[in-house]
């Protein structure tokens, strides 16, 4: 097997999220590397994702997780070598799994040569490929991301003795995009990652590339004219690659980022991700619907990509006041998991281990339009740890066994670049791949069979979506349908079982199959279509014709 | 003829001491089984009384609202008003059985007409009875309704309701025994439709006004009349 | 799960949607969906601003209604997003149509069947005519409720001095008196009640019983009252003159009847002698106005002449000769002389209310020959306090009571036995 080209092959995703350290590692130093992800590139191909995210893995001082990148082109020493994650790259397009990798625009580490030299002096050239100034007091209406530590968007250079912009921590100055320089050193960047051969990039934090006086400095027009200017070049000279935008805004503000077509073709729906969660702590459709029904249309080229949980916190910006306190209040009781402006937890805690709840959500994330992201080790229920600081929580290493290290490092477990999980609930002991394998009743087989299932039709990937209005607001239903093919979708909300009731009159005559036991359902008439469903019980029918 | 008239005389001398000494011992019987009726009737009605008691029929009698009805009729309670009810239905029976010993069939003939002519008269009395609670309760009712209407002279309205209702009654009774079964029944019509003819030229045409003013206060929701601004509540 | 056969499919099946609730708040109206519409985003706009993570239904409940329900009462874009608020949840509303509300107390019936069934744990009945601050009367009867675990609020009003004063001279006098606790309000349009008090109405089965026909409202708070759940009262404003535009007879059949009727199913609880109570209240305790009323005085005093009249048989048999004859002396004196004084109209309720018991007549009627009784104290009342202020009308209310609490024993004595008047 290996990649077959296809122009829009991202609408067909389903993208595993991981960062290599994290993942396996092969050389016994504690840390995950590229030649340990490549032998278990088999895992995750009969898990059935054929995208992998991989988080960043340049050379970097870490103290944002690899996200201050020290040096574009190359690889972080401790995950291996360039010729590690080329080799790695070509194992994974034989098993027909594309790869995305992370590439931070906004900014560098302070520890990149670019900065150093621009903060060398003021007549360095590469001086104004950051935004420097000698005061701090501009770019005013600018909010601050990172409130937990930091205090101003300006942070002081002794060196320079002037002000450097910075929209995340202080050690990430902001390339100055205004900057043709900056500009083409990054398209330079993004070709040698593409004549390595990977497939997209991830772009990390694209809202903030341009400061504007009187202006939120976010989303702004030209923004979006130098991310179609790369999206140009991309589709010049490399045709079949895929740019994914994170740009956590309204939905009427991401679609921007979509273009005529001519932008990105993926981006993150960020607000619908908390309302997941909100919907099923309410047992109400309500917050559900009413995003997406906010959420404009967008080209046919482009995507969405939906989200249970990532390696950040589960971020609440994109949420009002109100509805913040309450995700607060029925998530994160312990104020250790709240960080900056959300949640710093895994999906299995934030369930409380509830499988039902989980299968649910899942249920959820891959029947909903968008392209799926999976984050590591959600799909066998992996645990937390919200005291190792910022959201190191949630980046511990990949639990593949009972055994030493939970199988992902053969080092002492003091070296590990973080503890493992070992507390008896999600533990590496009680939660890990090995054990999951032998059963075929275990949260991880029950994924791989609904990876299965969405990708025996289309209609989830491309189909359009129509949502019923059953009066029983503890279920969710909705149609997907794609040329002819239909899939009735009915989710159960709460806690208790429910009846629901379902006008499927413009379906009459239709015969509903169950998706994943392929059980025929009673034909649908004239009389609302009665379902009883058990507690967070969801179905995929397949309306068919016969 | 001496002879023939002495031996008529003597002949019908022998009959009549024959016949009294024929009815004598009958009339002996009667009297005991009468007396014995009586007495099993009196023990009867005593055993009936006591096990009435025992299963609290008065209470039952009380709670169905019964009791009050017979007190109103200067009836006794349930339990001594069945147990006198056994008493005599069972001495009448003996009654009956004691005369039927006399072998006189016109009496008994008289007195098993009698005896069928019974139900009547106690359905009779029955109709009378529930009339004229009937007639009470709704003569009282309207009474009420008037006098909280402020219509005038409410009394009339009143009585006037119980006396029809006496009269329907009263007819119904009578009808029932079958006595003088069609001339009551042409009478009261006569009456009944007059009274109503009276009522509804004096109310229709007469009142016309009042009647109008009554129909309006039911019927027509919005309009406030010259009631205060007063709320009970 | 109470069973309940009366509601409707159409009504079950919208519960079966709706599920479980934290709130259940009912609307009723007669016959006008119109007026309900306009005041609905006010009572959604109340529950929003303390409730917006809680489960709420709304029940709209048309008695009388000659017309189907014409459909939702707010379109579906207003639902939910009132004074500025958005609700984090599905805000619901259910209607009913006229098979399942037909009466006032249909009505409480549905609501307390409904909230049993979605198991609500607080819940209000508001009037729909109600004027002054809706969100604010929302709140004031489910916040005790909700949040600090009551199980009965009632309202307080500002009346007009001369104003309720049935619910003044003899319902609170007689709960006060009987039942130890000063509330002021026993049959109010608008009150709060738990789940917990819902479900322990709807086990009692009284709903069954016809007996008492009318008055559910008051039968709830003296089930409250009597079974030791949590009451309160909470002052809500002036109350709505449309919302008591009941004639005084239907008044009087309703309250009364309903009244005698509690105290015989109570008479348990308070023969023993129930400890006077202080009740929680929320708000100003009693208010008392000035404001102008048409008032017919003058027919007052006639129908009491007229009723006294033309009733004296049929009280004959209520009342004792001594008070019936004290009633006819009043009924003979000059407008300007008469006079029925604390005394008298105690004692003549009190026998009223024993003569109910012991069923000396038709009780329906025996009701409704207390109507020019009312009328005269009416008549008696509005003399006495025409030149009174609130404060000297509340002093005289003070000495209501205690005339209650004096003739008491009287009144225990006269339950147990029948006294003369009684045939």
């Amino acid at each position: 097997m290996s990649i077959t080209p296809q122009a829009d092959w991202y609408k067909d995703s389903i993208i595993y999220q991981l960062h290599v350290r994290t993942f396996y590692d092969s050389n016994g130093d504690g840390i995950g590397d590229f030649r340990g992800l490549q032998q278990r590139l088999d895992y995750l191909k009969e898990l059935g994702v054929n995208t992998i995210w991989l988080l960043p893995f340049y050379p970097s001082p870490l103290r944002d997780d690899g996200y201050d990148i020290a040096d574009y082109c190359s690889v972080h020493n401790s995950y291996g070598v360039l010729e590690d994650f080329k080799s790695c790259l070509a194992a994974a397009h034989e098993r027909g799994i594309r790869v995305i990798i992370e590439l931070v625009l906004n900014h560098t580490s302070d520890q990149h040569p670019w900065f150093q030299e621009a903060r060398s002096s003021r007549d360095n050239p590469r001086r104004d490929w950051y935004v420097w100034s000698d005061t701090d007091d501009r770019y005013r209406d600018a909010r601050i991301i990172f409130l937990d530590t930091e205090l101003s968007n300006w942070a002081w250079d002794p060196i320079s003795k002037s002000y450097y912009w910075h929209r995340f921590f202080s050690h990430q100055p902001d390339l100055n995009f205004d900057n043709p320089g900056v500009r083409e050193a990054i398209w330079q960047v993004m070709k040698f990652w593409l004549e390595a051969g990977v497939d997209g990039f991830r772009l990390d934090a694209v809202p903030y590339l341009v400061e504007r006086e009187g202006t939120s400095c976010e989303n702004l027009p030209e923004t979006h004219e130098i991310l179609r200017d790369l999206r140009r070049r991309l589709d010049q000279v490399f045709p079949g690659k895929m740019l994914l935008a994170e740009a956590n805004q309204w939905p009427a503000d991401v679609s921007a980022y979509f273009g005529q077509g001519d932008e990105f073709h993926m981006a993150f729906h960020f607000p619908l991700m908390p309302r997941m969660f909100m919907a099923l702590k309410l047992e109400d459709r309500k917050p559900i619907i009413e995003i997406l029904q906010r959420t404009p249309q967008i080209p046919d080229t482009c995507q969405w990509c939906i989200f249970l949980r990532n390696h950040d916190e589960l971020t609440l910006e994109m949420v009002t006041d109100v509805e913040r306190d309450y995700m607060y209040d029925e998530y994160a009781r312990d104020k250790a998991a709240r960080i900056n402006m959300g949640i710093r937890r895994r999906l299995a805690p934030l369930m409380d281990n509830d499988r039902r709840r989980i299968e649910l959500l899942n249920g959820l994330l891959m029947s909903l339009p968008g392209t799926p992201i999976v984050y590591y080790g959600d799909e066998i229920g992996m645990g937390d740890n919200v005291y190792l600081g910022d959201r190191n929580g949630v980046r511990t290493p990949m639990q593949w066994n009972g055994h030493w290290n939970g199988g992902f490092s053969t080092a002492d477990p003091e070296q590990l670049y973080s503890p493992l999980i070992s507390n008896p609930l999600y533990g590496y002991q009680a939660i890990n791949v090995d054990s999951q394998l032998r059963s075929e009743h275990s949260l991880l087989s029950w994924m791989r069979r609904m990876i299965q299932v969405r990708k025996s039709s289309p209609v989830f990937s491309r189909g359009s979506i129509e949502f019923l209005q059953p009066t029983n607001h503890r279920a969710l239903a909705y149609v997907r349908e794609f040329g002819k093919e239909r899939v009735l979708v009915v989710n159960n909300l709460a806690n208790t079982a429910q009846a629901v009731e379902l006008d499927l009159r413009k379906y009459k005559g239709s015969i509903p199959i169950e998706m994943s036991g392929k059980t025929i359902f009673p034909r649908i008439g004239d009389l609302p279509y009665l379902l009883t469903m058990g507690p967070y019980q969801f179905y995929w029918f397949r309306l068919r014709r016969i | 003829m001496k002879d023939m008239i002495v031996h008529a005389f003597q002949q019908a001398y022998e009959n009549f001491t024959r016949r009294l000494a024929e009815f004598l011992p009958r009339f002996l019987v009667m009297l005991i089984i009468i007396a014995i009726g009586a007495l099993v009737a009196y023990v009867l009605k005593n055993v009936v009384r006591a096990v009435l008691r025992i299963a609290k029929v008065d209470k039952v009698s009380d709670q169905a609202g019964a009791s009050r009805l017979l007190r109103k009729a200067d009836l006794p309670a349930m339990t001594e008003l069945l147990s006198r009810a056994i008493f005599w239905f069972v001495w009448l029976g003996f009654i009956i059985i004691g005369v039927s010993v006399l072998e006189i069939t016109s009496l008994q003939q008289q007195i098993t007409s009698l005896i069928g002519l019974l139900p009547q008269i106690f359905v009779a009395f029955l109709i009378l009875f529930v009339g004229m609670l009937a007639a009470n309760f709704f003569s009282r009712a309207v009474l009420l309704a008037g006098v909280n209407a402020g219509l005038p002279s409410p009394r009339v309205f009143s009585e006037t309701i119980r006396f029809v209702i006496a009269l329907f009654i009263i007819s119904m009774a009578l009808e029932q025994i079958g006595l003088g079964r069609e001339t009551i029944l042409i009478a009261f019509s006569l009456v009944f439709g007059a009274l109503m003819m009276g009522l509804a030229i004096a109310f229709g045409l007469g009142g016309r006004h009042l009647a109008r003013r009554i129909l309006e206060k039911h019927f027509v929701h919005n309009e406030k009349g010259s009631e205060d601004e007063l709320s009970p509540l | 799960m109470s069973e309940e056969s009366f509601l409707s499919d159409d009504f079950l099946s919208q519960l079966i949607s709706v599920g479980d609730v934290d709130l259940l708040v009912g609307i009723s109206s007669h016959n006008g969906q119109g007026k309900v519409g306009q005041f609905a985003p006010a009572v959604e706009e109340g529950l929003l601003r303390n409730f917006r993570r809680e489960r709420i239904a709304l029940v709209h409940m048309d008695a009388g209604s000659k017309n189907e329900t014409e459909g939702p009462v707010l379109t579906e874009s207003a639902m939910g997003k009132q004074g500025g608020i958005e609700s984090l949840r599905t805000l619901r509303w259910i209607t009913t149509n006229s098979e399942t509300a037909a009466s006032p107390d249909t009505i409480l019936r549905t609501m307390v069947t409904a909230a049993d069934l979605l198991h609500a744990k607080a819940c209000a009945v508001i009037a729909p005519s109600a004027e002054g601050a809706i969100p604010a009367r929302v709140e004031s009867l489910l916040l005790p409720i909700y949040r600090e675990n009551y199980d009965f609020v009632a309202p307080l009003y500002a009346h007009q001095k001369y104003d309720a004063l049935l619910t003044r001279n003899l319902l609170y006098p007689i709960c006060r008196t009987l039942y130890g606790k000063p509330l002021r309000e026993l049959r109010a349009a608008e009150f709060g009640f738990s789940g917990r008090l819902a479900a322990h109405c709807l086990a009692r089965g009284e709903w069954q019983n016809d007996g008492w026909r009318g008055g559910a409202e008051m039968w709830m708070a003296i089930t409250a009252i009597s079974n030791s759940f949590r009451c309160a009262q909470t002052y809500l404003g002036e109350k709505s003159r449309a919302a008591s535009n009941a004639g005084v007879v239907e008044a009087i059949r309703r309250t009364v009847g309903g009244l005698f009727w509690c105290l015989e199913s109570t008479q348990s609880f308070w023969l023993k002698g129930a400890a006077a109570e202080p009740l929680h209240t929320i708000g100003p305790e009693h208010q008392l106005t000035n404001k102008a009323l048409r008032v017919e005085r003058k027919k007052l005093f006639q129908m009491y002449r007229s009723g006294i009249a033309d009733l004296s048989q049929i009280l004959a048999s209520i009342l004792d000769a001594g008070t019936c004859a004290e009633l006819v002396r009043l009924a003979a004196l000059e407008e300007n002389a008469f006079q029925l004084s604390n005394s008298l109209w105690v004692r003549t309720i009190y026998e009223f209310a024993a003569a109910y018991h012991h069923s000396v007549i038709n009780r329906d009627h025996l009701v409704q020959a207390f109507v020019p009784i009312y009328r005269g104290r009416v008549y008696s009342v509005l003399a006495e306090h025409r030149s009174a202020d609130p404060d000297e009308v509340e002093a005289d209310q003070e000495n209501l009571c205690r005339e209650f609490e004096t003739q008491k024993d009287f009144f225990f004595e006269r339950w147990k036995t029948k006294g003369q008047g009684a045939s």
